[in-house]
């Protein structure tokens, strides 16, 4: 995977026309990373019924599903050095459909899920409303807009490093250079160098236009929600509220195995 | 009325290496001023410093009569536009239709007045049709001409232009020329593109290693062709066309 590929489309990409204004979905995806998060780490199976929000609004949204494992596969290996420990402290013994598993394997299958629900619906978050769209949407909340304009700006020169490695590295392969560890300061310096010289130019393009530290002034009121965003996001509450406090998964195999018998 | 006034200015970048050195000149009301030069002669770092993103190391600027400083800079920015060699580094916001309102909504405006402005600048860039699109996904032409909407969105009363042209497939370049010279904005036009300076421009400064080696009409000093070589450039196409 190439570096660039990591930060591109969802954010940076054309604005997606989706229905769906910033406010909502910030709300919407915060009750539910709040819902994944306050299960138990041996409740995976509750935590299931839970997926069809990612999957639901990555549809609605028109988010493409390979952008999305991607990227979520590119911060994996970090969940899963995480949560590898846990079969190896906790190993009380617990059945499972009739199999014998450790406690610890559940909660890192446990922990993957969380894992996997939040990243997606995040990503899908972003995507959506677009990453000036949250901001906005932070800055109208209150959000000190001095935080949001950094946050924003950050957002920005992430993408200006990103790019930078990215002509750097394209640069030294089409002349036959090769990194390794031994060349790979003299790539870092001038990548700095030149990440910090693009930024100075957009900082004074951004002075030039009156630029002064603020910007979203005047413009932070957010658009009304209408009669259908309000049904949307009271939905997702009661299904997320229904999920937490009832055993889904249990009540759907039941009626399941009554329907068969 | 002197919009700038320029005297004595020198520049030397951080390593040490002399950019320019005693410049002085002036840009009244309604100029449309031509600056060229061949590479590294210190035309960007004087648009950078009439902008006030340089400080001089010595010498003077002057903006309608007043002294750089800060209020002056600020007051300076609302009135002036610079549109950079790069427009990728103009064009930051998600879409074309943002990036062009930000300088309007830096002047304060209403979101009402804002929106008009923003669709006045991209009708007379004739860009309307990019309004929803993603800057950074415009060929290198559409970009200037959004970064141009940015700056005509502002109504500056003076536009700094720092190589408007180039990269500009011919058709880009004659639209760009034409929409620069139906504006009666005082302009200061930074370029190697010296049809564009016999186009548009009525008077023109040649620099050469960041001195100024002449400063007139512009047919006088351009279409003197011994003089022009000895300052690293050439005769317009146009009139080397003619007089071949």
């Amino acid at each position: 995977m190439r570096i660039r590929d990591l930060y591109k489309t969802e954010i940076y990409d054309e604005r997606r026309e989706t229905a769906l204004p910033p406010l909502l979905l910030l709300y919407v995806t915060l009750t539910y990373i709040i819902t994944v998060v306050s299960f138990d780490r041996y409740q995976t199976l509750r935590i299931v019924p839970l997926a069809a929000y990612p999957i639901f609004v990555g549809l609605f949204s028109g988010v493409s599903c390979r952008d999305l494992l991607r990227k979520m596969t590119a911060v994996m290996p970090f969940v899963i050095l995480i949560g590898i420990w846990n079969p190896f402290f906790d190993r009380i013994g617990t059945e499972c459909f009739g199999f014998m598993i450790s406690r610890g394997w559940i909660s890192f299958f446990s922990l993957m899920i969380k894992f996997l629900m939040i990243t997606a619906s995040t990503l899908i978050m972003v995507s959506a409303a677009g990453f000036d769209g949250l901001c906005r949407c932070a800055a109208a909340m209150g959000l000190s807009e001095v935080l949001v304009t950094q946050l924003f700006l950050l957002n920005r020169y992430i993408r200006l490093i990103v790019e930078e490695t990215h002509n750097t590295l394209r640069a030294r392969v089409f002349r036959g250079g090769r990194i390794t560890l031994s060349n790979a300061g003299n790539v870092c310096g001038p990548l700095l160098m030149r990440s910090l010289s693009r930024s100075e130019k957009i900082h004074n393009a951004l002075l030039c236009r009156g630029f002064d530290g603020t910007l979203w002034r005047g413009k932070c009121c957010m658009n009304r929600l209408s009669m259908q965003d309000i049904v949307f996001g009271l939905f997702w509450t009661a299904y997320f509220l229904i999920v937490r406090f009832f055993d889904i998964s249990r009540i759907i195999g039941d009626l399941t195995v009554r329907c068969v018998i | 009325m002197k919009v700038f006034e320029i005297e004595k200015i020198c520049y030397s970048y951080p390593d040490g290496t002399k950019a320019l050195n005693d410049l002085s000149f002036s840009v009244s009301e309604g100029d449309v001023l031509g600056i060229a030069g061949a590479n590294g002669s210190g035309k960007s770092t004087l648009l950078m410093l009439m902008m006030g993103c340089l400080i001089p190391s010595g010498g003077r600027i002057t903006y309608y009569g007043k002294s750089f400083d800060r209020d002056t800079v600020r007051s300076m920015r609302k009135e002036t536009g610079l549109l950079f060699q790069d427009p990728d580094d103009q064009l930051f916001l998600p879409t074309v239709w943002e990036d062009v309102a930000f300088g309007p909504r830096n002047l304060g405006l209403s979101e009402n007045e804002v929106a008009s402005r923003v669709e006045e600048a991209l009708h007379a860039t004739e860009i309307e049709e990019l309004s929803k699109k993603a800057p950074w996904k415009l060929s290198g032409g559409e970009k200037t001409l959004v970064a141009l909407a940015g700056l005509f969105a502002m109504k500056p009363k003076t536009i700094l232009l720092d190589e408007p042209t180039s990269g500009l497939d011919p058709r880009s370049r004659r639209r760009l020329i034409d929409i620069i010279g139906k504006t009666d904005m005082t302009a200061v036009i930074a370029t190697h593109d010296l049809d564009m300076v016999l186009d548009v421009c009525k008077r023109v400064i040649i620099m050469n290693n960041g001195r100024i080696e002449s400063d007139g009409e512009v047919p006088g000093v351009l279409c003197d062709i011994e003089y022009m070589r000895s300052c690293g450039l050439e005769l317009p196409l146009s009139v080397a066309g003619r007089s071949s």
